[in-house]
């Protein structure tokens, strides 16, 4: 009867009919005091001034530039990598290998990998890593059943696609060569200039000379075709012969020259200043 | 920025509308709930400066974590499920039990202001009426007077205060009626109608 009484008061306590709850009420309304509440709504404005500048009307720019900006340098990075890669590349493919096969191979993956930059930069950095990541590199080649692909590729096979892909200014490595030919023009027509007044200030000299018995006169060099100055391996005629390709407008063949020179010539001062300010 | 209509008032909506970035939203949900909150502590026998400074923890968290705000339960019970979290945080920190202490309650009486009244003898009466109550209440072991509080001071429905203190609805619902027969025997005891 007691617990059934209890029960009933309960349930009217629940409900908010008793008189526990008027006790309650009587305790008082207090309030927090008013710097309390001055430093939360303080606070919560700041937090959505804070929310307006990250996603506001106005600001609401600023998330998606810092992506861009984010992707932005990460490419550049990453280009700026794959830019520094060639100069090893080159030392692949010139032969600074002591494996003429190591870097045959190398280069029978790059040709598959000329399309792809990172491709190429991995197959390269592969071969110069030392001789393990040769060697896989290798594995991988050999695995192949053609021996023949083992070969060593014709340096002409590294095409000028291959190298502009791997960084190289065609259009500044011809300003370069421009110069270097102009300059060696100059030279030229200087060093005959002063030969040219020697003869003319030593005529007495010749006078004296002409008494003794003549040796034979040395023979004018005859013309030599372009394939003719390759075996001869003059570095100048050849460049002169890129110059004047380029004058004349024929730019890929100036520039397969130009690439076919590099190789033959990486340690030629034109050369160098290419790799050195292209690639 | 749209004013802020009846539909709208809503205290999940409020929140939701602040998260957006409206801080009237904010003001207006604050000011509903600032004093329970406040009360929420005071009446557990702590003090009115340390109720102050843990009623503006709750809000803060609450400015925070505005962002991750999800709608998915009442506002109520997210409030005071922090203002919980801290009470006990702060009970720990202070290494006792919530309000065991009778000085408490003293103190707290002290710090209620003077109400005005006409009849200064009546007023004593009812000062010490309310005196022992809040005595009363401080004596409730501290999950009963938790549970009893977030009844009376909340609004909290049963399913909700045990929400709150992440217990059963049944767990909930047994401490209140502790909580309700120990208040009446002890006002009982002190001839008090309850």
């Amino acid at each position: 009867m007691n617990d059934q009484r209890h029960d009933d008061e309960f349930e009217e306590f629940l409900d908010g009919k008793s008189k526990l709850t008027e006790r309650y009420t009587a305790l008082g309304r207090e309030e927090p005091p008013p710097e309390i509440d001055a430093r939360i709504l303080a606070a919560a404005r700041d937090s959505a001034k804070i929310h307006r500048l990250e996603f506001g009307p106005r600001g609401g720019w600023l998330k998606p530039v810092a992506l861009a900006a984010t992707v932005l340098l990460s490419f550049s990075l990453v280009m700026n990598i794959v830019i520094d890669m060639p100069v090893r590349f080159e030392q692949v493919i010139t032969g600074s290998s002591d494996r003429p096969a190591d870097a045959g191979a190398t280069m029978r993956e790059e040709k598959g990998g000329i399309q792809e930059p990172n491709l190429s930069v991995s197959s390269s950095t592969a071969a110069v890593d030392g001789a393990d990541a040769g060697e896989s590199v290798i594995g991988r080649a050999r695995s192949a059943d053609d021996a023949a692909a083992l070969a060593p590729l014709p340096l002409a096979e590294i095409s000028v696609q291959a190298r502009r892909l791997a960084g190289l200014d065609f259009g500044a490595a011809m300003l370069i060569v421009t110069d270097y030919v102009a300059a060696t023009d100059r030279q030229r027509r200087a060093d005959d200039s002063r030969s040219f007044t020697a003869r003319r200030q030593a005529p007495a000299k010749a006078e004296s000379v002409r008494d003794r018995p003549s040796s034979p006169a040395p023979a004018e060099p005859a013309p030599v075709s372009t394939d003719e100055r390759d075996r001869a391996a003059d570095p100048e005629s050849w460049l002169r012969e890129i110059a004047s390709l380029s004058a004349a407008g024929a730019n890929e063949a100036a520039d397969e020259r130009l690439v076919e020179f590099l190789d033959r010539y990486p340690d030629h001062p034109v050369s160098v200043k290419i790799r050195g300010r292209g690639e | 920025m749209l004013p802020l209509m009846a539909e709208e008032s809503h205290d999940t909506a409020l929140m939701v509308r602040y998260r957006r970035g409206e801080v009237a939203a904010f003001e207006v949900l604050y000011r509903r709930h600032k004093g329970p909150v406040y009360r929420y502590f005071l009446r557990q026998g702590i003090g009115a400066e340390a109720s102050a400074e843990l009623m503006q923890e709750v809000w803060m968290k609450i400015i925070r974590a505005k962002d991750r705000y999800e709608p998915a339960a009442q506002f109520t019970t997210y409030l005071y499920r922090l203002a919980h979290n801290c009470l006990v945080d702060h009970s720990r920190r202070s290494g006792s039990r919530l309000a065991q202490k009778a000085a408490g309650v003293d103190s707290n009486v002290d710090e209620l202001p003077a109400t005005a009244s006409a009849n200064p003898e009546a007023q004593a009466i009812r000062d010490e009426s309310i005196a022992r109550f809040r005595a009363a209440l401080a004596n409730l072991p501290a999950e009963q007077r938790d549970a009893f509080i977030l009844k009376q001071e909340a609004g909290l429905s049963l399913a909700e205060v045990a929400a709150v203190t992440g217990v059963s609805a049944e767990t909930a619902k047994s401490r209140l009626r502790y909580a309700f027969g120990r208040l009446r025997q002890q006002l009982a005891e002190q001839g008090e109608d309850a």
